[in-house]
């Protein structure tokens, strides 16, 4: 009696194991089923039914979709590097464009403000040439004058 | 001479007063040439200025003109290359797809394709 609950129990769990062994592939299995028939022949499972010709197309999508995907990817990606690139050199255009005119703008300042520290104080009024030349008209009448003045005494 | 010092010894305020006259007119004189001094660096300054501000103004557009240029041609080149590789896989994928309805084994392939299995017939 024993010996049979124990054959009967070997047997169970064998069962068992090839239940959990195979049971998830059928499954799987019975979900995805496609299969060839013709015009008349009898449809071996329930589903939809494709001409060749949209079968194929289907086919072909499902082929081509990474490859098509990849390649718009990389139209894309290729647009916007340019654009981009594009966009950085104005960028850096107007950067250096810039940096020249103030630098420019700056030495010119730093010019005239060299300018106006040294015409700050204009040159003292002996050191002019107008000067020494009204002093010498001066000087020259005064001279004269003068000697005019002793040879009037001497006579 | 004796004349000239007479008279001079007469008018010696007018001649004092030349005198202090020619030196007020040299100081006017010397103050307004240092004024022009300033005012032509001045506009000399302005100019430069100008001539920056208008150098910047051409070059930027020059320089925005041949960036234009260069990326619509850029983006035309990639374009055309882009055409052509949609349409060269776009031609495969019209063979392939003829070549494949032709043949017989279609729903072997899209199951696979799938992961689905295939049922005999039969």
């Amino acid at each position: 009696m024993r010996s049979m609950w124990k054959k009967i129990n070997q047997i169970i769990a064998i069962f068992c194991c090839i239940s959990v062994t195979y049971m998830p592939v059928s499954v799987y299995a019975e979900e995805g089923l496609v299969t060839q028939v013709k015009k008349g022949d009898a449809a071996p499972f329930t589903g939809v039914l494709l001409s060749n010709d949209t079968a194929a197309k289907l086919f072909g999508d499902i082929k081509y979709s990474k490859k098509e995907c990849d390649a718009r990817l990389s139209k894309e990606l290729e647009f916007s590097k340019i654009k981009f690139e594009s966009l950085l050199k104005t960028e850096q255009l107007k950067f250096d464009v810039e940096k020249k005119r103030l630098d420019g703008m700056i030495a010119v300042r730093d010019d005239r403000i060299k300018f106006l520290e040294d015409n700050f104080r204009p040159p003292a009024w002996y050191e002019s040439g107008e000067f020494w030349f009204a002093f010498g008209v001066v000087a020259g009448i005064g001279i004269t004058t003068a000697a005019g003045y002793a040879i009037g005494q001497a006579k | 001479m004796s004349t000239m010092w007479l008279w001079l010894k007469e008018k010696w305020k007018i001649t004092l007063a030349a005198i202090l006259g020619l030196l007020g007119i040299l100081s006017v004189f010397l103050r307004l040439r240092a004024q022009k001094a300033v005012l032509q660096k001045a506009n000399e300054s302005h100019e430069k200025d100008n001539k920056l501000n208008d150098d910047a103004i051409k070059d930027l557009s020059e320089g925005m003109g041949k960036i234009n240029s260069e990326t619509v041609e850029a983006l035309e080149t990639a374009r055309v290359k882009h055409d052509k590789v949609e349409s060269d896989l776009e031609k495969e994928k019209k063979e392939f797809v003829k070549e494949v309805s032709e043949g017989d084994d279609l729903a072997r392939k899209l199951a696979e394709e799938l992961g689905a299995k295939y049922v005999e017939k039969d």
